[in-house]
Formats: C-alpha cells, sequence, structure tokens
C-alpha cells in the first residue's frame, strides 16, 4: 500500500503550498479593486512610459498589496513565536509593547515636526528600544521560570507606551492630533514598489533565522528541563527567537503604523491548519498573515468608497469576531 | 577496571541558605539499574536535575564515561543522556509520532533540521519498542496517563542514550501500567544494555526490578546496595521515620507500611 501521499509528514508541505499560493493569489486580485475603474486596454498596451492606468495598477495598488502582504506577514510571524516562547496565547507584538513603543517614537518624530522616513525611522527606534527594555529584562532574569514575568513586564510596558502617547496627543494641536490619530490606524497606502522591495530584504534575514530555528522552537513548547534534555538551550533560543521577532515587528510598525489583531488572529488559525510544527508554522504564518492584510486593504478600499478605511480599523473588525469564533469554539471542543 | 558510566563526586548544591545536597558520591557503572529513593526533601530531583546536565553543579562534578557534563556541548550530551521528565508537557495536538520525533532533535542535521526518513523509522521502531505503535497518528491530548508515559520514554529512546534518566516514571499511573513500564525499563536494561537511573517513591518496584538502590537522606548517600539487602525494617524506619515493616519473599525484599 502506498501512502506517501497522505501521510502526516508529508501533509504539513502540502498545506503549506496551499496556504502560500492563497496569499500570492490574494495579493494578484488586489490591483484590480478600488474605487478607479481601470481600463483593459490600457492596462494590457506596450508604451515606452508607464500610462496612468498601468501607473494606478503598479505603482498604486500592486506596490501596496505588496507592501501589505510584506507587513502582515512579518506581524503573523512574530505573533507565532511571542506565543511560543512566552508559552502564552496572549503574546503578541501588541501585549509586549513593541508596537505601542514604535508608535510613540513615530508620534514624537510628528511632534518634531519630521516627514516621511523620518518618522519610520523614529518608530523603528522606538520599536526597538521596546526590544532592548524585553530582551536586558530577558536576560537578567535567565531562569526559565520568566515567561510569565516578561509577559507582565511586556504588558506594563505597554501602558506606560500608551500613556505617553495620550501625553503627546494632549500636548499636541488639532492638526497634529489627527495626524496621530490617524497614524494610529494603520496604513499600507505606499507608492511605487522599491519600499517593498527594501522592507522585503530587511524582514528576510529575520525570517530565515526564525524558520531555520523551527526545531527549536517546537522543543521550546515542551518544559525547559525537557528543552535541555534535548539539546537545546531554552534561554538563549528564546532571547534568538524573541529577538528577531522584535525586530520584525518595530520595522513594520515603524513604516505601516500599529495594526493589531494579526499577530493574535493569524497564528492561531494557521496552528489549525497547518499544526504545531514551527518549521511550516512559521512561512505558513507569513503567508496567510499577509494574506489577510492585503484582503483587509482591499475591503477598507472597498466598502468605504472614496474615504478609505484605513486597515487597521478592517483588520480589527474583522479580526476581533473571528478570533472570538475560534476561541468560542476551541473552549466548546475541550 | 572500566570507566564507570555515570561517576558522581562530592556534589553539593544549595539554595541560598538551604543546603540540600551536602557531598554524594557514586559511580553507576555501564549497564546498571539504578533506583533513587529517600524521603521527600531528601534533594532527589535536585540530584536528578544536576545527573542530566540540565544545571551545573555548585561543587563537585558529573562524568559520563569520564568526561564532565558541564564540558560536553548541549546536543552532545542530549545525544548520550535521555530524560523523561515526571509530567509531560507536550502540546495536546502533538501526535504519538510527532512527539517520539522530538527525541531525534538533537541528532537532525542541515540547514532546516528535517527529519529524515531514517529519524522517522528510529521514531516508529521506539514507539513499536514501548507497545505504541497503533498509537502514532493519535493526538497526545487523546492518550491515557499511562499511554502518554510509554510515548514519553519512546521520545527519551528516540535520542538513542547511553544513559536513560527517569523522574518517578511510574507516579499516579495503576498496577498494570507500572508493571508494563518496570518491564519495559527491565528489558531496555538487560536487552539493550541501557544503564538506566530512576527517581522512584516505591520500593517494592525498586526491589522487583532494580539491581541497586541508592537511598538519599538530606543531601546525602545514606545507603547503597541491592534492594535484597538495603531495604531492611530498622534502617527504614529511622530513614523514613515512618513506622513499616519488610518481607522477605523468594529472595527479594518488600515493603509495607504498618496500619
Amino acid at each position: 500500500m502506498n501512502r506517501t501521499l497522505d501521510t502526516p509528514e508529508s501533509r504539513p508541505w502540502l498545506k503549506l503550498v496551499l496556504v502560500a499560493v492563497a496569499g500570492v493569489l490574494v495579493v494578484l486580485a488586489s490591483p484590480f479593486f478600488g474605487s478607479t475603474q481601470l481600463n483593459w486596454a490600457n492596462l494590457l498596451s506596450r508604451g515606452s512610459e508607464l500610462n496612468i492606468d498601468q501607473e494606478i495598477f503598479l505603482n498604486l495598488r500592486l506596490s501596496r498589496a505588496l507592501f501589505a502582504a510584506l507587513v502582515g506577514g512579518a506581524l503573523g510571524v512574530a505573533g507565532a513565536v511571542f506565543q511560543v516562547t512566552l508559552r502564552n496565547d496572549l503574546a503578541t507584538p501588541y501585549t509586549l509593547g513593541v508596537s505601542t513603543a514604535a508608535s510613540l517614537g513615530a508620534l514624537i518624530a510628528f511632534h518634531l515636526s519630521l516627514k516621511g522616513l523620518a518618522v519610520s525611522g523614529f518608530a523603528l527606534m522606538g520599536g526597538l528600544l521596546s526590544v532592548a527594555l524585553i530582551l536586558a529584562v530577558a536576560r537578567w532574569l535567565g531562569g526559565g521560570e520568566g515567561t510569565v514575568t516578561l509577559l507582565l513586564i511586556g504588558i506594563t510596558l505597554n501602558l506606560l507606551f500608551a500613556s505617553l502617547i495620550l501625553v503627546l496627543q494632549y500636548m499636541s494641536d488639532p492638526h497634529e492630533t489627527f495626524m496621530i490619530v490617524r497614524w494610529l490606524m494603520g496604513g499600507v497606502d505606499v507608492t511605487g514598489l522599491s519600499i517593498s522591495g527594501w522592507l522585503a530584504m530587511v524582514l528576510l534575514p529575520f525570517l530565515v533565522i526564525l524558520v531555520i530555528r523551527g526545531q527549536s522552537l517546537n522543543v521550546l513548547m515542551l518544559d525547559d528541563l525537557t528543552a535541555r534534555s534535548l539539546g537545546v538551550h531554552p534561554d538563549r533560543s528564546r532571547l534568538i527567537a524573541i529577538g528577531a521577532a522584535s525586530f520584525m515587528a518595530a520595522i513594520v510598525v515603524g513604516f505601516a503604523g500599529p495594526i493589531g489583531f494579526i499577530g493574535l488572529i493569524i497564528p492561531h488559525a494557521v496552528r489549525r491548519i497547518v499544526g504545531d510544527d514551527h518549521r511550516f508554522l512559521l512561512p505558513a504564518c507569513f503567508a496567510v498573515g499577509g494574506g489577510f492584510l492585503a484582503l483587509a486593504d482591499i475591503i477598507g478600499r472597498l466598502i468605504g468608497g472614496d474615504l478609505e478605511i484605513p486597515v487597521g480599523i478592517v483588520t480589527a473588525l474583522i479580526g476581533g469576531p473571528i478570533f472570538l469564533y475560534i476561541v468560542i469554539r476551541k473552549a466548546r471542543t475541550l | 577496571m572500566t570507566t564507570p558510566e555515570v561517576s558522581v563526586s562530592d556534589l553539593r548544591w544549595s539554595y541560598g541558605e538551604n543546603e540540600v545536597l551536602r557531598g554524594c558520591t557514586f559511580d553507576v557503572a555501564a549497564g546498571e539499574f539504578v533506583c533513587l529513593a529517600g524521603p521527600n526533601g531528601a534533594g532527589k530531583s535536585t540530584l536528578l536535575m544536576l545527573l542530566t546536565g540540565c544545571a551545573a553543579p555548585q561543587t563537585g562534578a558529573v562524568r559520563l564515561a569520564g568526561e564532565k557534563l558541564g564540558a560536553m556541548s548541549e546536543r552532545n550530551r542530549a545525544r548520550r543522556i535521555a530524560v523523561v521528565p515526571q509530567t509531560e508537557s507536550t502540546p495536546p495536538s502533538f501526535t504519538a509520532l510527532q512527539t517520539v520525533l522530538l527525541g531525534r532533535t538533537p541528532w537532525l542535521e542541515g540547514f532546516l533540521r528535517f527529519d529524515s526518513a531514517e529519524d522517522r523509522a528510529i521514531a516508529r521502531d521506539a514507539l513499536e519498542t514501548v507497545g505504541m505503535s497503533d498509537f502514532a497518528e493519535r493526538p497526545i491530548g487523546k492518550l491515557s496517563g499511562g499511554e502518554r508515559r510509554l510515548v514519553t520514554i519512546a521520545r527519551a529512546l528516540a535520542q538513542r542514550p547511553a544513559l536513560l534518566m527517569l523522574d518517578e516514571p511510574a507516579a499516579s499511573l495503576d498496577l498494570m501500567h507500572q508493571q508494563s513500564i518496570f518491564r519495559l525499563l527491565r528489558r531496555l536494561n538487560q536487552e539493550e544494555s541501557l544503564t538506566i537511573i530512576a527517581v522512584t517513591h516505591d520500593l517494592n518496584l525498586a526491589s522487583l526490578y532494580s539491581d541497586r538502590v541508592l537511598l538519599l537522606n538530606n543531601g546525602e548517600v545514606v545507603g547503597d546496595g541491592p534492594p535484597a539487602e538495603l531495604l531492611e525494617e530498622t534502617f527504614l524506619q529511622e530513614v523514613y521515620g515512618a513506622e513499616l515493616w519488610t518481607h522477605q519473599h523468594e529472595g527479594r525484599r518488600y515493603v509495607g507500611l504498618k496500619p
């Protein structure tokens, strides 16, 4: 009897390929949606320069779909890594304060009347500062019992950064306040493909590191003593994984603002599809997280009409109910 | 004289003021089946932790075949020592086979550390050895406590260790599972010449299946010998502070509590 195709060992590959194809399809479909109807003849015509329809298709819509996919993918992976390393379903870039600290950085840049890349740079610095704080605490705690403490510290830092954001808002004039509020809704409205290229190049090394360490993440699902007895140093593995995931989260928040729920729901959903093997789970989270954010962006552009609904609002509006459904179903089947 | 499999010299450990181990020295020869017993708080768990190399001793040393545990790489150590903890923490969604495959972690090679056909064959073999082949695709969460314990032992066997350490392998299991697990350990010990150190509270299991009992009290080895000699009434009463009797039957000693 030939059962090589349906053995559980080979199934994760198939599922990973399926979700990857689904993610790519969403990104490729995305440019066909939007408030402006594109002219097919123009789109397919060839000229030395891009015509307006091609310009919209490539530099506005495809670029933002790609950008959304990278941001969503990175947040999905970061969430999965935080959840396994801290052994807590609630651990995400959000709950650990990384997203909020990055937002605080961006808002300080606004306050200093900085624009463009400088804002992203400040956000990145804020995010990395919180990463450094978390890593310093993790290192200081040393022993494996620190995961709950680490989560509590992350939550506390998150609240602290959030109140600093409120302070900034309170001190700002109405125009600045509006910019702050808009930024906090998250957005993927970028122009041009090059920014996605850069983002992909920056994110890729961290994704590779995490996938290579997938088996040690699998072992971290067990208790620390067992992990050690299997040759995995739990503290060191946690440190590397949390570090890489935090970098990914801080980088994308710096570019796109805080986008919630992806780090929370995507790993949950993907675990149910692909299983708990992180060598498959992490790439799958990237694909599904990316596809989900690209889809949320399409929805945001469609339901709002001329007024685009910021993607961060859409993810929360779709993500909330989905997450509730998953949690309730899980609780009922136990 | 051959190098002992495990050599423990003057092992000390304290948590702050509290001295848990006060200088333990003993050897375990290759192929021995040793049970580590003693009252609660005697230092058994700490000793086991140090023996596995999962923590470094504050003073003294543990050597495996002459090599200090602290000087070995984690990977190398994990290829030679396997540990079965008292409680399993495997995610309930993992199948028995996936769980056992985790035991191959220290042997995985290559960029992505994917398990090879050989790794899967070894894992299936380990499941076969513990008699759990039929449960290979069953999620851990759907197995009984005894079945889970067997899968955890299979995971340890998949590490292909020279030394197997177990923390209370029969705790909270029914008599049938206690017997099947200790028979399995005895078989592995005799047929595969696996060196086994098991922490156990059950002196009768130690008497039935092990070569030697190490009795720990107040952080010191207070008794060391074959169970038939060591498990003596007044001695045990003194160590445990409990009123008990021992009974000899077909060359073995059994221990029971007085009402």
